[in-house]
């Protein structure tokens, strides 16, 4: 996964697995919270799918809602872990 | 190693377990709980770090050491309910937080590796179990960063008694994933009070009770994580529950499961021995398939977790695994408590099962209806709770 448009795909996947169809597409500045499109399990799993694609491990305590507002904010907490992870050397 | 080396090598350990717990059992007959704990903890099953298992048990993780330790303390014969409060406080408290806290704090916690402090896991109220964004416990935070929790929990092992609790309360008003945070509770204060042990039928040897916080002042740094991150932990800390709590059942399943067969083996009726029946025979032979499976699940669980894999990965296993084990223990249980007959009645007869703590264990960890839900959403069902 290299960009925010293909986190993207991978919520819209999951949210439609959850519900069985897509009433909404999720583009990098929908409001995942508010509009309440994910709910906890959907939280969970879509942490689990990032940590499996990318290779990392997203810590518990960056589980937060100022990381899932939108996809954007989720990206850039993605990227703030893997930078994380590259300069303390792999973990 | 080879799979048959890593058997002989977890068959090792389970035996020094096993050696060094009757030891420690028999010097603290009678005693209270916590000395019996004290005494258990001795043997390192606690430390957070334990002791490279050398000798004959060398080569196992940390989880499987500890694993094959809490089973060698059930074959032991340690209480049923001191070993799950032991499974429960190493894997379902310590494991999961290990990597979560600093090693300040941590180290603020006081002796939890040697047995002198005590923890409890606090999440059930009496409104709700399973369903933990409908709590009303609240931590509220004040200007200086500090906290104050009001609020009662009910229903949590070890709560008469423990030091300080691990404690899931609401930092914001709304039900969302993110309303919930996790807290590092001295119980020692004043403003907790403790409830009398409730007169509980399932695992007695371990009280349970309830805590109720009248404004307690919580500084910043007992605040587990970040706000808002209560219910990924909580992810997390389930995760290690259901993987790993029932390896409390292991070694009282295999005491259970050797005394049924030498009671089949002398038992005489009919003009012959009981086991030479062929329907006692396959009853024997189910217990031990019960126990065979519970096992290779859980050992299969602490492998994956030492070889690395995060609980949050795993969580789908984890809540096979918790289920598999918790009905096949009430199925196991139910065969012994037949091929007793009138002794499995009888207190003192040496066959008398404890029929409800099994049954317990489809309770707590999540309901084993709820896992189901789960189990089911996780292969595409668009089931919800
Ligand atoms: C021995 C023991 C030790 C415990 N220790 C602790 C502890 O240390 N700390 C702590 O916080 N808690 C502890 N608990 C409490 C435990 O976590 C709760 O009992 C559990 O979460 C279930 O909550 P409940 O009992 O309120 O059941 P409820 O939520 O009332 O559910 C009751 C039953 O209803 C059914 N059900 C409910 N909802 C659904 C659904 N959506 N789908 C299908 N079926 C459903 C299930 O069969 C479930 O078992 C312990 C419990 C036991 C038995």
């Amino acid at each position: 996964m290299k960009n925010a448009d293909e986190l993207c795909s991978l919520i819209q996947e999951i949210i439609d697995e959850a519900s069985g169809h897509a009433d909404e597409k999720v583009d990098p500045s929908t409001p995942l919270l508010i509009s309440g499109l994910v709910d906890s399990l959907t939280i969970m799993r879509i942490v689990a799918r990032v940590e499996q694609r990318i290779g990392i491990s997203f810590p518990e305590t960056e589980v937060v809602a100022a990381n899932f507002r939108t996809p954007t904010a989720l990206w850039d907490a993605i990227e703030a872990v893997k930078g994380a992870s590259h300069s303390e050397g792999a973990v | 190693m080879t799979a048959q080396g890593q058997t002989s090598v977890v068959e090792n350990a389970v035996a020094s377990a096993a050696k060094s717990a009757r030891s420690a059992l028999s010097r603290t007959t009678g005693a209270d709980f916590r000395t019996r704990w004290k005494a258990l903890a001795a043997e390192g099953l606690l430390s957070d770090a334990p002791r490279p298992p050398s000798g004959r048990a060398a080569g196992l993780g940390p989880v499987t050491t500890a694993l094959a330790g809490i089973e060698g303390i059930g074959l032991a014969g340690a209480p049923a309910g001191l070993c799950y409060a032991l499974a429960s406080q190493r894997f379902g408290i310590q494991c999961p937080l290990r990597p979560v806290l600093s090693q300040e704090v941590r180290h603020s916690l006081g002796d939890v590796a040697g047995g002198d402090v005590l923890l409890c896991h606090a999440l059930t109220e009496e409104g709700g179990g399973s369903d933990p964004l409908s709590m009303s416990t609240s931590a509220e935070r004040q200007e200086d960063g500090s906290y104050v929790l009001t609020g009662m929990k009910a229903f949590v092992t070890a709560a008469p008694i423990a030091d300080v609790g691990l404690v899931f309360a609401r930092t914001s008003a709304d039900r969302t994933p993110f309303a919930l945070s996790a807290f590092l509770v001295d119980l020692r204060v004043p403003e907790v009070k403790r409830s009398d042990p409730f007169r509980k039928t399932a695992l007695t040897e371990v009280p349970m009770g309830s805590l109720t916080f009248g404004g307690v002042r919580l500084a910043p740094d007992r605040l587990v994580g970040h706000e808002g991150s209560g219910l990924a932990l909580l992810t997390v800390t389930t995760a290690w529950e259901r993987a790993m709590l029932l390896s409390y059942a292991l070694g009282p399943m295999r005491r259970v499961l050797e005394r049924t067969v030498d009671w089949c083996k002398s038992r005489e009726h009919f003009g012959r021995k009981m086991g030479s029946s062929h329907l006692v025979a396959a009853r024997v032979a189910d217990m031990a398939l019960a126990l065979h499976r519970s096992r290779e699940l859980v050992y299969r669980m602490a492998a994956r977790l030492d070889a690395g894999e995060r609980p949050r990965q795993l969580a789908a296993d984890a809540a096979l695994t918790k289920i598999s084990v918790a009905e096949d223990y009430v199925m196991f249980t139910q065969q012994a408590t037949m091929l007793g007959g009138v002794r499995s009645f009888i207190e003192d007869s040496g066959l008398c099962p404890d029929l409800i703590s099994p049954m317990a264990a489809s309770t707590y960890a999540g309901p084993n209806d709820l896992l189901r839900v789960t189990v089911a959403r996780e292969l595409g069902l668009p089931v919800e709770n």
